[in-house]
């Protein structure tokens, strides 16, 4: 397979994975007006309070390459600093969970997990997919900033909507645009929505988030069966 | 010779030496010095020679963000494309990711080159009946998928078509890996040039204008501002190597001769002799690099190396030589050649045979070293032998060197053991107790010393590494077959053997181009299912935009399916120059075979262990390693193999050459001393200073046993014309050695500074190996035989001849040899022989040159005392030698010999002679074959008596009358039996015919005439017999002309036998007889067999 392509969609998975818990944190740019930058910083202040956070959502996923979008319903679940759980479909088709160092993605249907590390020595594509993850929780707008350039804040109709861009050159190859959606006054995440390279669009719209709400620890952990069969397609 | 042969025959040597010069070149590839047959020596040239990656130039980029990087190699590559004229390409990133259009021809390539069956499978997942449920699945999948595999395929490729073989290099080609970093803000832009580069000098003006380039690149772009900018690769490496070693050997050897200049000047501050021995040494070096050029054509790196070797040691010489002429002047040239001349012949001949022995060896750039030195020190040797001295004292006033000569203390006061000796003693030791504690010093299997020393292509391709594939260097596998099935087998059955390697851990990851290979046989195949998906094309589409997929999904698909059917119809396939850089980059194709390129990423600690790994597929020859890590190992193990070969023909040559040269078991053992102490303390600095052995500084040894034995033979030599005298020796050959060890050392030690690291090494080593050896050879060992054999013993009382004057025959000369020569020209054609035997007599010429001397002396009589002369004819006469003992052999083998009259009335005078029953003595000195008159006489009936003295050593006596009695001669063994003459006076007094020889009288029956003027002992026996019985005494010889041997019979001589009762009457018809063979001896000089001295001294006897 083309590994440029590879390295294009690897850059959506990370956008999953932001959508489950970093979108929210990622938002704390610096802004066009005092007020616009206020807002950032509110919203980044009440990431350091959100301990666990969970949601329905519907996902629209539109591609050059198809001419009606295609819309799957799911939950994503968050733990600090770094677990998370994502179900697309219904009934459930992929599953999504962050372990300590690895991202585990389980397909039932097919009977097949996929694993992808995300330890220091692991290479590719996914792991600057993962990288753009794995500085967990936002806490600051240094942290954000080490990772995006923050191109806009603005609010429109009670949503502060935050544009983001990759720092890396690498990842802007792919992924040239993130835009974040959060409610000003309960700032809880709207929505995401990223925009790629290619002209693919994917947008992911919450509904009914919880935060900090009680969660089993179980959630984020994914048993295997014997019979699911483990690839390692970082590996390649 | 004549003179006008003798010029055209310095003309032809000229010119073949010019054409020498002109056919030499300069190979600076290093791999040329290692032996080809190596796997990892192969595959680095097949590498280099048939594939375009390692004729890359890399231009390396590094800047701290990776967004000015990537725009700093685009704007560079810009630039350098601006150069067409020049510039054949300069890639800066992946051609694919430059041009994506071209991966539609990529895939085609590789799905048409598929097996059947696997297309098969393909066609059936594009039957129109299938793809509503199979553009279904994708659209869910898409939807739901967080694989990043599908995700990126599935829209694209609906239809998998992506999904070819097995992976490997076309994913490796496909990932930018090779141009930028992992961070991305380090860059390779791959540069070519549009003319192939020959050669190092086309790479060095390659490599200046990429340069230039660069500086106006820096000069003119803004954004070049903190971008650190390196240039390596193929042509980098040639150029730097290459150059440097020229540096090298430009400086090498003006830095030697310049310090024998100096330290000459020090030591003996005389001009003209210094200028002599350079113009020498300088012709000694032309002749030989001529000779180098003719035998070898191309001179590698580390043979340039020969030039410093052979001046060190040639210098030698030429100092040995001035130090002999200066210490003693009024013996002149020829007095200090007699003195140190045979230590000179000796010294080099056993140096030239030690590194002569190292052509025995694997390794070509030793082998030729070895055989460049050989030469170098023969010729070295000639020409400072026969020319250095005349040239110095022509036209030259004696007693000015007189005047500088170095006084010898004569009366020095010897002790045979003092505090010097204790002290040395000692000093011998330290070198023992430093192995005994750090061990010898270790071998090392590094390739580093075929490095450059502080290379900046080097340093930035280990920058490279490292920055690109965190120090991942990988393996380069070189896959070869005889076409294109064979290859294809040979990969599959490698790819099968990598992936067993890969489970047991050894290989973490390897790349074969397994899947772009081309296979025709499976593309003709293929065919039919192409023009079927052809055939759905437009049905597909249809059915796609049923689906709701648009036209860029079908955009992969459709290119595919166009490139197969201009594949179909004959056209360029694959057409886009991206995938034929790409096949250029992994295959290759020559005369002698395919290749592929594979790379193969090791476990670090393992790497050695791939050789093993592949062992079966290395085994077959289809697959080298042309990796510089696994070389030196190889090598190494190659040496070590030919330490054995090396070594034992070495010994067995060096040591009879000693025995020759010395003599004395004595002296040889000292020799040996000399040699196992320099090996010692070589040893024991290696060790203390932490070196290694390596594959460059292995000529030390040879050089050091060459040196030894060098500084040995002129010293032991020394000793022994001083009586062991050690001061003595040390004022005249042992400053003349320090001079030379001086000089070599500082010659090997400029060494030190080279380029190159194998040369750096080998110049130290080197330098301590002569120190070393000139430590024990003038310090150690000449001190513990004066502390052994004392003081004046052993010395020459013939007052410096460095040989001992030759006082009998041959010790070849016995019944053993005799027998053999018998036996041999009984099967051997005899003109062959005549050759052979002409040769071996000029051999024993060469070899021994006291005895030359003898004859030289012996003839100067004969020739008006012209030297000259009497030099051609000593060399004349040893060849004639040869031949006459062929000829005696096959006279005594029963070969009838020919033989003429000078004119046939000759026997008229031995008709004459027998007229009244007389007896018939015929008398001859030892010139020509004289034996072989004897059946001219038994054919005309005659019955002769030949007298001869005992032949030395027991039967060789009765060897040599059974071969007369062949052809019905008898002999009479006329020794020490004082009844023998009573025989011969019967024989003579019935009338028989007897002969004698005249000029080799035994101790008893010598009595002083005049021969040219001088006193020489004839033997008084042919008067005595006359005396006796009143014979005719007839002289005789039987000379060698042009057209065969030639019976001279010349008048009778005649005598009152009454007189004969005096002694002196006696001695006047000795003298007569004597005076009447003058003509013919001066006539044929180089007939007069005399091997010991004729000419007795005023009141020697």
């Amino acid at each position: 397979m083309p590994t440029s392509l590879k390295k294009r969609f690897v850059l959506w998975i990370g956008f999953f994975l932001l959508t489950g818990w970093g979108v929210s944190a990622m938002a704390n740019a610096a802004l066009g007006t005092p007020e616009d930058d206020a807002l950032l910083d509110r919203w980044l202040h009440a990431q350091t309070n959100l301990v666990t956070w969970s949601s329905e959502f519907v996902q629209t996923r539109k591609f050059p390459t198809l001419v009606n979008p295609l819309t799957t319903p799911g939950r994503v679940a968050f733990k600090a600093p770094h677990s998370f759980r994502w179900q697309l479909g219904e009934p459930v088709k992929t599953v999504a969970v962050r372990l300590t160092d690895e991202v585990l993605i389980y397909y039932p249907r097919l009977k097949r997990a996929e694993r992808y590390p995300l330890s220091t020595d692991a290479k590719g594509p996914w792991k600057d997919a993962m990288s753009l993850l794995d500085a967990g929780f936002p806490r600051s707008r240094a942290e954000l900033e080490d990772r995006f350039e923050i191109v806009k804040m603005e609010q429109r109709d009670g949503v502060g909507l935050l544009s983001l861009v990759p720092k890396s050159l690498r990842s802007r190859r792919i992924l040239t645009r993130l835009r974040i959606e959060f409610g000003v006054q309960s700032l809880e995440m709207e929505a995401a929505e990223f925009e790629f390279a290619d002209g693919s669009l994917m947008r992911t719209a919450y509904q009914n988030p919880s935060s900090n709400p009680e969660l089993p620890d179980d959630l984020f952990e994914l048993k295997l069966n014997p019979e699911v069969q483990v690839l390692e397609p970082a590996s390649k | 010779m004549k003179q006008p042969l003798r010029w055209a025959v310095w003309l032809a040597a000229f010119a073949i030496l010019a054409m020498g010069v002109v056919r030499l070149r300069f190979d600076a590839d290093v791999l040329n010095l290692l032996p080809e047959e190596l796997n990892s020596v192969r595959g680095l040239k097949l590498h280099q020679a048939h594939f375009e990656g390692a004729a890359e130039t890399l231009i390396t980029l590094e800047t701290d963000d990776e967004t000015t990087a990537e725009n700093a190699a685009r704007s560079l590559a810009g630039q350098l494309r601006s150069i067409p004229e020049r510039i054949a390409s300069a890639e800066w990133q992946s051609p694919f990711l430059e041009n994506p259009g071209a991966l539609a021809d990529l895939l085609a390539w590789m799905w048409l080159n598929r097996a059947p069956v696997e297309f098969g499978e393909l066609t059936n997942r594009l039957a129109p009946e299938r793809i509503d449920q199979r553009l279904e699945w994708i659209k869910e999948t898409l939807s739901t998928t967080f694989s990043p595999n599908e995700i990126a395929q599935l829209g694209r490729d609906p239809f998998g078509l992506s999904q070819v073989g097995g992976g490997g290099l076309d994913s490796d080609v496909l990932e930018d890996s090779e141009h930028r970093s992992k961070d991305g803000r380090f860059r390779v832009i791959h540069v070519r040039s549009v003319a192939p580069l020959e050669d190092y000098h086309e790479c060095a003006a390659w490599i200046d204008f990429l340069r230039v380039q660069l500086d106006e690149w820096r000069n003119t772009q803004p954004l070049s501002k903190g971008v650190s900018l390196g240039i390596t690769g193929g042509p980098a490496f040639v150029a730097e190597t290459a150059l440097g070693m020229e540096d090298d050997m430009r400086k090498m050897t003006p830095m030697t001769a310049g310090a024998i200049a100096l330290l000459f000047l020090l030591a003996h501050r005389r001009i003209k002799p210094l200028v002599w021995l350079l113009v020498l040494l300088a012709v000694a070096l032309a002749v030989t690099t001529a000779f180098g050029g003719l035998l070898f054509s191309s001179l590698n790196a580390v043979s340039l190396g020969f030039a410093a070797i052979m001046l060190g040691v040639t210098v030698d010489y030429g100092l040995v030589l001035y130090q002999e002429f200066k210490g003693d002047p009024r013996a002149g040239p020829a007095g200090a050649l007699k003195a140190v001349g045979s230590g000179v012949i000796w010294s080099a001949i056993t140096t030239a045979a030690a590194f002569a022995s190292l052509g025995l060896g694997s390794l070509p750039g030793l082998a030729q070293l070895g055989l460049l030195v050989a030469i170098g020190v023969s010729v070295g040797a000639f020409v400072i032998l026969r020319f250095y001295l005349p040239f110095l004292s022509a036209r030259s006033d004696p007693a000015r060197w007189e005047a500088g000569a170095t006084i010898v203390n004569p009366g020095g006061k010897h002790r045979r053991f003092d505090r010097f000796t204790l002290a040395m003693w000692v000093a011998a030791m330290v070198p023992l107790v430093i192995l005994g504690v750090r061990g010898f010093p270790p071998i090392s299997i590094s390739s580093d010393p075929l490095k450059p020393v502080n290379s900046g292509a080097m340093s930035v391709s280990d920058q490279m590494v490292e920055r690109m594939s965190g120090k991942r260097s990988p393996l380069i596998l070189i896959v070869a077959g005889a076409g294109e099935t064979e290859l294809a087998d040979c990969l599959t059955r490698l790819d099968a053997r990598l992936r067993q390697v890969k489970e047991s851990g050894s290989v973490s990851e390897f790349l074969l181009p397994n899947d772009l290979w081309s296979r025709e046989s499976n593309r003709n195949r293929n065919a039919g299912a192409v023009a079927i998906i052809n055939d759905w094309l437009p049905q597909i589409r249809k059915k796609a935009g049923e689906a709701g997929f648009s036209e860029d999904s079908l955009a992969l698909t459709a290119n595919m399916v166009a490139a197969w059917r201009r594949a179909a119809n004959g056209g360029v396939f694959p057409e886009s120059a991206e995938v034929s850089a790409l096949l250029a980059r992994a295959f290759s194709r020559s005369d002698a075979g395919w290749y592929a390129l594979g790379l193969v990423y090791v476990n670090p600690l393992e790497r050695k262990g791939i050789a093993d790994a592949l062992n079966g597929a290395l085994a077959e020859g289809h697959v080298y390693v042309a990796g510089w890590d696994q070389l030196g190992a190889e090598v190494m193990a190659v040496v070590q193999g030919d330490a054995l070969r090396i070594a034992l023909p070495m010994f067995c040559v060096v040591l009879p050459m000693l025995w020759f040269a010395f003599r004395s078991l004595s002296e040889l053992m000292f020799c040996l001393l000399t040699l196992i102490g320099a090996g010692t303390m070589l040893l024991a600095t290696m060790s203390l200073f932490g070196w290694s052995w390596t594959l460059l500084n292995l000529p030390a040894i040879p050089l050091l046993l060459g040196l030894s034995v060098d500084y040995s033979i002129h010293m032991q030599m020394a000793m022994r014309r001083v009586g062991n005298h050690w001061m003595r020796a040390w004022r005249t050959t042992g400053v003349a050695l320090a001079l030379c060890a001086l000089t070599t050392g500082i010659g090997f030690g400029g060494l030190a500074l080279s380029h190159n690291q194998g040369l750096g090494d080998l110049g130290k080593v080197c330098a301590t190996g002569v120190l070393s050896a000139w430590v024990m050879a003038v310090l150690v060992a000449p001190r513990l035989r004066a502390t052994f054999r004392g003081p004046g013993s052993g010395a020459d009382r013939s007052g410096g001849n460095a040989s001992p004057k030759p006082a009998g025959p041959s010790r070849a000369y016995g019944a053993m040899a005799w027998k053999f020569g018998l036996s041999v020209v009984r099967l051997a054609p005899g003109p062959l022989l005549i050759r052979l035997g002409r040769c071996a007599g000029a051999c024993y010429r060469m070899l021994q040159p006291g005895r030359e001397r003898i004859v030289r002396a012996n003839l100067l009589p004969l020739v008006g005392d012209c030297e000259e002369r009497a030099r051609t004819a000593a060399r004349e006469l040893f060849a004639s030698f040869g031949q006459k003992i062929v000829e005696l052999w096959q006279f005594e083998a029963g070969i009838p010999p020919t033989v003429r009259p000078h004119r046939e009335k000759d026997w008229n005078r031995l008709t004459d002679a027998k007229k009244g029953g007389r007896g018939v003595l015929l008398v001859t000195p030892h010139l020509g074959n004289w034996e072989v008159g004897g059946p001219a006489l038994t054919r005309r009936g005659e019955r002769l008596l030949v007298l001869s003295n005992p032949e030395p050593g027991r039967g060789f006596t009765e060897i040599r009358k059974l071969g007369r009695a062949r052809w019905g001669i008898d002999t009479l063994i006329v020794g020490d039996d004082p009844f023998a003459f009573v025989e011969v006076i019967k024989r003579l007094q019935d009338g028989g015919i007897v002969a004698m020889l005249m000029d080799r009288p035994g101790p008893t029956n010598g009595l002083e005439v005049e021969l040219f003027g001088r006193p020489f002992y004839a033997s008084i026996g042919a008067a005595e017999l006359a005396r006796a019985t009143g014979c005719a005494v007839l002289p005789v010889a039987i000379v060698k002309e042009p057209t065969g041997n030639v019976l001279k019979m010349m008048p009778e001589i005649t005598y009152l036998r009454a007189e004969l009762r005096s002694l002196d009457a006696r001695r006047q018809l000795t003298q007569k007889i004597m005076r009447d063979f003058e003509p013919l001896l001066s006539q044929y000089p180089e007939q007069w067999f005399q091997f010991i001295p004729i000419w007795p001294e005023p009141g020697s006897r």
